[in-house]
Parts: C-alpha cells; structure tokens; sequence
C-alpha cells in the first residue's frame, strides 16, 4: 500500500479511539452507557442503525454471492431492508411504551415475567456473540486482503480499537463512530462501484461480458430455494437485540419510526451497491475467492490516496456492526441476567462499572470465537438459526397484540429452539428430505406452541405487570 | 445513456446525498449536545 493509503487507514484509527475517549465524560450512567441517556434523534438513530445492520455480510458477503450467483441473493436477501421498513412502521413506535426499558428482555419481562427475561437473555447473549464473532473474522478478511497481513493477526488489531472506544464510551461512543462509519460506507463504497464499472467500460460492457442469468431475479434458484432464503433474511436479524436497543434509545414513538424505516429504505440501495461490486469483481478479477471480491477491487481498481479511505470505509462497514453487538452482549448480560437473578440491588455506578468490564471480556471471546470461523456467511448463518425461532414471535405478537402469558412465551422459544437445533443438526436430515430450512421449522413450531399454549394458560393482564420494574408510558 | 448505467449512477448519487443531509445534521446534533 501507498504511504498516504497507510496514513488515511491510520487516521481514521486515531479518530475512533479520540471519540471512545471523548465520549467518556458522557457516560456517567448504565442508561447513557445502554441508550446514551434516550436522545437519539432520528437522522442519527437512521445512521446509527444502517451502519449497524450493513456489516460483513451486507458489503463483502452480497458481493461475493453476486461474484458467484448473480442478483438472484440481493433479491432473496432484500427481506431483510422489507422487514426493517415493517418494524419501523409497526413494531418501533409501540416500543417507546416502555419506559426505562433497555434491552428485549425488558420488554418480554413486562409482558410474560422473570423466566421470559431470562431465556430471552441467554438467546440474546447468543446471537449477539455469534454475530459478533463474524464480523471480528470480517475485520481480519479486511486486512489480510489490503495489507496483506494474517487475518489473525487483523483481527486482533481491528477488535482491539473497537474494544478500547466501545468500552470507554458504551453506546455515545457507538453512536458518534457509527454515524461517522455511516458516512464513509455512505460515500466511498458507491464511489468504488462508480470507479469499477468505468474500468470495466461501462454498464453496457458489464451486461454484455456476464452470464445472463446473473442480471436475473431468480438466477439459477429454485423458487423453493429463493422462497427460503427471503425468509430466513425476513426473520432472522429483524430487531435483535443491537437494532430493538436503538429504538430504545430515541427520545421518542416519531423518531423511532423515521429512523427505523429510513434505514430500511438505505438498506435497499447499500444491497444494490455491494452486490454490482461483486459483478464487477467477476469481471475484472475472475480467478480470485468470492470473498475477497470487494476488498480485491478497492486494492486493485482504485487510485493512490483513495484506497486507504475506502479501505478505512470497508473496515467501517464491519467495525460499526460489531461495537453495536458487542454493546448489546454487554448490557444484555447486566441488565437481563447479572441485575435481574444475581445482583438485583446493584447501584448504577456498579452497574456502569460491570457493564464495561463485561464488554471487554466478551470482546475478548468473540476475537477466540473468530479464529475459530471459516467463512463469514456461514458464521453468520450459524447465529441467524436462533433468533427469530425462539424469542422474535413472542416478542412481536406482546408488543403488538399486549399479550401475556408467561408460559406460551417459554415453551414456544424452547420448543423453537429444539426443533431448529434437530432440524438442522439432528440425525434424520429433514432439511434434505422436506426443503424446509431449520429456522423455518423452528418458527412454525414456535408460532403453534405459543397460539395453543396462550389459548389454554393465558394469565390476567395484572399478575404479569406486577413482575417487571419495566413500566409502560 | 443505458437504463444500468443510469440505475448504477442513480442509487450511488442517492447514497452520497443521504450522506451529506445526514451527516450535517448529526453534526448539528453532537454540537448541540
């Protein structure tokens, strides 16, 4: 890399770490640390939320599906921006109800009491390290395909600027880095786009040297095949804990929808971007790992002076996801589990002191967890199967319907669980024999354990809101 | 010009315009703050 390449990559590490430290005189409390003190407007919740959900697998995982595929995953995958605009327009605004709620499992409490609190939890806890895990592996994939170093060792680096301002700064400096993230992924990774297909001599030249079936809505899917794929992405990362936690943390219902259904609205156009990235990748780069597609073309496409700063910008991309999630593992942990069943009279100085010590230490697993790894998509996947069969159907229909019932909620995440874990890791192969994904199977269980359960034990309204210190506005 | 071309150059445009409305008023609000 060129000096000024390296000198860009540099400041823009610099300027992180001066924010994480700046934000410190911010923090002085586990709600500022959780949802920096719920005043989120919503031109910075939107940047805060579309530089959180567009990770590694929105930038480098979409354009080496299209290196390989074509369109035909941009389409199945843009279930996911779809469902951002739902629960932006639905579920986002209700959410402001509860009062002094933090996390998922503030809300589930409210709605279903303490052992609803705790699974949710340990599901979140899960999820949240699981994707944390992939996008530190995203981080080293960066570097090793710019600098040329070893992904272990990128990792290292890159998770340890994330952890040093993540944990000083708690969710000010996560906010204050993911709008700047935003920027950069906003400005640099198009312009990447821009300069490629110039290279490549144009759009026309583009079309006329790829596969037809790469510009194709199916591509070479089964409608089985594109049907699966757009629910898994419909389901599986929709207001897990990271992105339900920003919604919290507006100051009010109207910010919370904006933002929310803006940053579904970007989602569209970042998958598109990414996506042509990897066309262009096929074509001037056809010998190369879909992977390092995108990293591959800022290395070689761009000119001297730019590189570092979209390479900054990719870095952006996959840092800005994993501070959101390795935030949501920490107050997760506090508030759900170490305040809820350990420690219930912990004062907020204590609070805020654990919730930093607990981002380190996740963090520090998460860097165990990514050397570990072996493709992003897959890592990811691995964490997608969880979420939406366990707690996301019970967490959606209380806010939207009020409802409670402590039973319906655990024995359908459980039963969830269970059946997407035989699903897709059980003996009989059902995936093979029925085409039916685990995580579908898992949410159909869950949706029937919870309607009949709720049907046969549903709680008066009272007793449930008696268990929770969460109250509704 | 081509319809892709158009669309390429459309959706990049759009993005570095969400961009700078974004970013100068984040700015505004981290300042206020």
């Amino acid at each position: 890399m060129h000096f000024w390449d390296l000198l860009a990559l540099a400041a823009y590490f610099v300027l992180l770490i001066v924010i994480g430290a700046l934000s410190t005189r911010r923090v002085k409390s586990s709600d500022d640390f959780a949802v920096a003190g719920n005043r989120i407007t919503w031109p910075i919740l939107f940047a805060t939320l579309a530089a959180s959900f567009l990770g590694g697998g929105a930038s480098m995982g979409r354009a080496g599906k299209s290196f390989t595929e074509g369109y035909v995953f941009m389409f199945a995958a843009a279930a996911f921006p779809l469902a951002t605009v739902l629960a932006g327009w639905f579920i986002a605004p209700k959410l402001k109800r509860y009062v002094g709620a933090h996390t998922v499992g503030d809300i589930m409490a409210h709605h279903f009491g303490a052992p609803a609190r705790l699974f949710t939890g340990l599901f979140s806890l899960v999820y949240c390290i699981g994707i944390l895990g992939a996008q530190a592996l995203a981080i080293g994939t960066v570097f090793n395909a710019i600098l040329g170093i070893d992904v272990s060792t990128g990792i290292v680096v890159g998770m340890a600027v994330v952890l040093l301002y993540s944990t000083l700064g708690g969710m000010w400096a996560v906010i204050q880095t993911d709008v700047l993230q935003f920027l950069m992924l906003a400005v640099f990774v198009p312009l990447t786009l821009v300069i490629g297909v110039s290279q490549v001599g144009g759009a026309e030249a583009l079309i006329a040297r790829l596969p037809e079936a790469h510009f194709s809505v199916m591509g070479d899917y089964s409608v089985g095949l594109f049907i699966s794929i757009f629910i898994a992405y419909l389901l599986g990362e929709t207001l897990v804990p990271p992105y339900t936690q920003r919604a919290l943390a507006a100051p009010d219902s109207r910010n919370a929808k904006i933002g929310y259904t803006l940053a579904g609205g970007f989602g569209f156009l970042f998958y598109f971007i990414s996506a042509s990235i990897g066309l262009v990748a096929l074509v001037l780069f056809p010998d190369i790992s879909p992977d390092r597609a995108m990293p591959e073309l800022i290395r070689s496409a761009l000119p001297i002076g730019i590189t570092g700063l979209v390479l900054a910008a990719l870095l952006a991309v996959v840092m800005s996801t994993a501070d959101s999630y390795l935030n949501s593992s920490a107050v997760v942990f506090v508030r759900d589990i170490y305040q809820s069943f350990i420690d219930p009279e912990v004062n907020d100085r204590h609070r805020l002191w654990i919730e930093r010590w607990v981002n380190l230490a996740i963090g520090v697993g998460a860097i165990i967890f990514a050397l570990y790894a072996t493709s992003i998509i897959d890592a990811l996947l691995l964490s997608y199967a969880l979420w939406a069969p366990t707690v996301l159907i019970p967490f959606v229909l209380a806010v939207l319907l009020d409802l409670n019932c402590c039973r319906a909620a655990l024995w359908s995440m459980l039963a969830g669980a269970g059946m997407t874990i035989l699903w897709k890791w059980g003996p009989f192969e059902f995936e093979q024999l029925t085409g039916l994904s685990g995580l579908i199977a898992g949410v159909l269980t869950n949706i029937v354990v919870f309607t009949t359960t709720y049907k046969l034990f549903r709680l008066p309204h009272i007793s449930v809101q008696a268990s929770t210190s969460v109250k509704e506005g | 010009m081509h319809w892709y071309q158009l669309l390429i150059y459309s959706v990049s445009a759009l993005s570095v315009v969400t961009a700078v409305i974004i970013g100068t008023m984040a700015y505004r609000f981290f300042r206020q703050k």
